[in-house]
């Protein structure tokens, strides 16, 4: 055999070998990881929620399960907040809900689906959980804002995807930057739209409405303004399905 | 010292005398970027040493048979197979601890001290040699990270492992938090004092 043929068909025999084990362990740990996401994204709302253990220990995950199943609603509206009964939100088709990103926003059909969850106590939805999406520095920021029954009065928030540098952008997962938000409010006196700003420095120095600022991070300016125009846009495109809240409350 | 004088060369050697950070200054780039925190810095580590080792025992059992024109190529074929191999079990298990490390983890790939003792030491030796280098090479990598670690988040976020060490009544006098500790130059001004303290200790001259 001359010398590039063995050359080429060694080559070969490596590309095969490395593709097929990594395909291997892809789809053989594919259930994990679909499983170890799901979780995490519960956990998520039922930390934005408060739903804790009495304990205040950590849950394990089949309670992480039962506690979201029996406690959290999924809801499915449109655009302009009419709230669409007796459908899935992970059965509907990809082109029909809309991409919450402010860029792709605007393209998105006239009737695009968009799904929000509700704490229910007693039969009784008592808070509500509407996704965030936005651009930070290098990746897109996920999560959810929860908001009490008014509509306004904000509960919790939490990031549970990103890809920010750790230490710096990545402390938005943090709980000391979460809980700056509680109790922060979306609607300024007079009852429009005002959302909350993550400030450069002290929220303190701000100069801002109190109900409307919180502290920022150092180092991470960039993805604080991120989180900043993600709060502006994601409050303002689930501002009919919020109003309709709000009357129904008052 | 005595203790080191035990282990066998391939492991003792790349601690201290020729540490692949702070001695050939290889894999800078990971050392800056992962030592905020002393947990990401640990579990870096981990997946550093299965990488090395894995790829060292690898390639070294494919020496004889390798052509020498697509030797770089097949070896970081090897090496990148592993760390997608590490990445994709994080994932499934360890899902926190992936979504903080995630970006580095792939970088693993580029870190230089893998490539470096693939080609330096596994090509040339038999694969149990070759599988104590690349653990030494890798408790090598992790001993500076964890120092550089551990100092960067005592100094620049007051903790440990995620723990309160700083009492709140410092803060409270009006202690503040380092904050270019938690900026990648921080580390860079840990590093070179990590070199030049070794370097001291170990009795060599400023080269010429």
């Amino acid at each position: 055999m001359n010398d590039n043929t063995y050359t080429l068909f060694y080559a070969a025999i490596v590309c095969f070998i490395c593709s097929f084990m990594l395909s291997l362990f892809a789809v053989g740990l594919q259930p994990a990881q679909q499983k170890a996401a799901k979780l995490d994204l519960y956990r998520n709302i039922l930390n934005v929620f408060e739903l804790k253990k009495e304990d205040g220990s950590e849950m394990i995950d089949s309670e992480v399960e039962s506690t979201f199943q029996a406690s959290i609603k999924e809801i499915v509206i449109d655009r302009n907040g009419k709230v669409i009964e007796g459908q899935a939100f992970s059965d509907i088709p990809q082109n029909e809900k809309c991409e919450l990103l402010y860029t792709k926003f605007p393209s998105n059909p006239e009737d695009c689906k968009l799904s929000v969850y509700s704490k229910v106590t007693d039969g009784v939805a008592s808070a509500y959980a509407i996704p965030l999406e936005g651009k930070g520095l290098w990746s897109t920021l996920y999560g959810y804002l929860a908001l009490e029954g008014d509509g306004s009065t904000i509960m919790g928030i939490t990031f549970y995807k990103h890809a920010e540098t750790p230490g710096l952008g990545a402390e938005i997962s943090k709980k000391w930057f979460s809980d700056n938000f509680k109790g922060k409010k979306l609607l300024d006196n007079t009852g429009s739209l005002a959302s909350v700003k993550v400030y450069k420095g002290k929220a303190k120095d701000s100069g801002l409405p109190e109900d409307h600022v919180v502290d920022g991070i150092s180092g991470a300016t960039i993805t604080a303004d991120g989180v900043t125009d993600l709060l502006k846009h994601c409050a303002t495109v689930f501002d009919p399905f919020l109003s309709k809240i709000r009357k129904a409350g008052a | 010292m005595g203790m080191l004088k035990s282990l066998p060369k391939q492991i003792s050697d790349p601690l201290v005398e020729n540490n692949p950070i702070a001695s050939q200054v290889l894999g800078i780039c990971s050392a800056l970027a992962v030592t905020v925190m002393l947990e990401q810095a640990v579990v870096m580590s981990l997946a550093v040493i299965f990488v090395l080792s894995g790829s060292n025992v690898i390639l070294s059992f494919m020496r004889k048979g390798l052509p020498s024109r697509i030797r770089i190529i097949v070896e970081m074929c090897v090496i990148a197979s592993l760390v997608i191999l590490v990445d994709q079990v994080l994932r499934a298990y360890f899902f926190q601890l992936s979504k903080e490390l995630s970006v580095f983890v792939g970088l693993i790939i580029t870190n230089c001290i893998v490539l470096g003792r693939a080609e330096a030491y596994a090509l040339g030796n038999s694969p149990w040699p070759s599988f104590l280098d690349g653990l030494g090479n890798g408790l090598g990598y992790t001993l500076v990270l964890c120092v550089v670690a551990a100092l960067r988040e005592i100094l620049g976020s007051g903790t440990i492992w995620g723990i309160a060490l700083i009492p709140q009544a410092a803060y409270d006098m009006g202690y503040v938090n380092m904050g270019l500790m938690v900026l990648p130059p921080g580390a860079f001004i840990l590093l070179g004092l990590y070199i030049w303290l070794q370097n001291t200790l170990l009795g060599r001259a400023g080269e010429e």
